[in-house]
């Protein structure tokens, strides 16, 4: 270490206040001797004076209002329903650790199925007997309905099956979101 | 004291009450906005960010360590967060299109008793000290002289080393000097008897 920089790094350790006695004494023979670096060392003190004697500057006001404000506007006050937000995600998360394996066996089960001409054509027979008995089956439902129809009308079914399904699964949906809102809105009354 | 209860505070968080961080967000708003107003020389991006500092905070207090202090954890969230800042903004004034952003002393226009120390002679000089520097020597400084942290402290917090610190505060400091040759500070004298 040249003596240029060994005195450097005294100046800076003096003004952190963590310079020894013989390593004071040192700096100052050496400042006594070296105008250049006594220059040096009046304006490092000059800027230390400066920066730890101006006050730090205070917010506006109503500031910390401001600051609650929006964090009541996000929404981010409702902890368990982050909490919930997370387990949806490792949810969906364990689920894709589950689908992946599948999806990787069904990939190769496919590739070995095109490479293979004679499963090729084993699929294509197996794909057009599957759509002619679904067409069949189709018309064998539609001939059915038509005799129900005749008996009891298809739309009054549909009526007493679909519709009370619906309404059940819509009033699910608005008893959990309603469930979340009111908790949020307890704790804000609290306040 | 204030450690113990500042760990209350989140747990209260925690567990459901806003208030509580209500009680957090007054206690070191004054710290926060120094640091991004010291780092980012203008008033209202100092709000913006100290604000954002706080959210967050609040978002992942979570991951606060009960161990650690909050005052740094939340300075570390503000720090990074200003520094996130300076690198955009350097970004948008290298962009031909957007225009040059006033000078800071212009932009103090809110009325009120704050803007005189924001304003003051001695701010000015200061920011204008601090501005010169880069943002990473910056940080350091202010950390160092406003919250006097110690190097352990400051490298933890900007998660590098003690001596990278240290380096920084001292070139810094030189940088500071070599503009205080240029700008004397016997010109701030009577601002600083002032103030």
């Amino acid at each position: 270490m040249s003596d240029s920089t060994k005195y450097q790094r005294y100046m800076n350790n003096a003004l952190d206040r963590d310079l020894s006695e013989p390593e004071w004494e040192a700096l100052q023979a050496h400042l006594a001797e070296s105008e250049e670096d006594a220059a040096q060392w009046e304006q490092l003190q000059d800027v230390d004076e400066v920066l730890s004697t101006t006050p730090q500057v205070d917010p506006p006001p109503g500031f910390a209002k401001r600051v609650m404000a929006a964090i009541a506007s996000l929404h981010l006050g409702d902890f368990a329903s982050r909490q919930l937000g997370v387990g949806i995600a490792f949810g969906m998360m364990a689920a894709a650790f589950f689908i992946l394996p599948l999806l990787s066996l069904l990939l190769i089960a496919l590739l070995l199925i095109i490479t293979d001409p004679g499963a090729l054509n084993e699929l294509f027979q197996t794909g057009t007997s599957g759509a002619s008995y679904f067409i069949s089956v189709s018309n064998d439902i539609g001939d059915n309905m038509g005799a129900i129809d005749q008996a009891r009308p298809v739309l009054l079914i549909l009526a007493s099956a679909v519709i009370p399904l619906a309404l059940l699964w819509a009033w699910s949906v608005r008893h959990v979101f309603n469930k979340q809102k009111v908790s949020t809105n307890q704790r804000a009354s609290q306040r | 004291m204030s450690q113990d209860s500042d760990a209350l505070l989140v747990q209260q968080t925690l567990d459901g009450d806003q208030q509580a961080f209500g009680e957090l967000v007054l206690r070191y708003e004054r710290d926060v906005f120094n640091l991004t107003y010291r780092m980012l020389n203008n008033r209202g991006e100092a709000e913006d960010a100290a604000q954002e500092a706080f959210l967050r905070a609040y978002a992942n207090l979570e991951r606060y360590d009960m161990n650690r202090s909050f005052k740094t954890w939340l300075l570390s969230i503000a720090s990074n967060h200003c520094i996130d800042r300076l690198r955009r903004r350097r970004l948008t004034w290298l962009s031909l299109e957007e225009p040059l952003p006033p000078h800071p002393a212009l932009t103090s226009d809110i009325p009120g008793p704050e803007e005189a120390a924001l304003t003051n002679e001695r701010n000015v000089f200061v920011q204008e000290l601090l501005d010169n520097l880069s943002p990473d020597y910056r940080l350091a400084v202010v950390l160092r002289y406003w919250y006097d942290f110690s190097y352990a402290e400051i490298a933890e917090m900007l998660e590098t080393t003690e001596s990278a610190i240290k380096s920084r505060l001292f070139r810094a400091r030189q940088a500071l000097a070599n503009q205080l040759d240029a700008n004397p500070v016997s010109a701030l004298n009577p601002a600083l008897e002032g103030s």
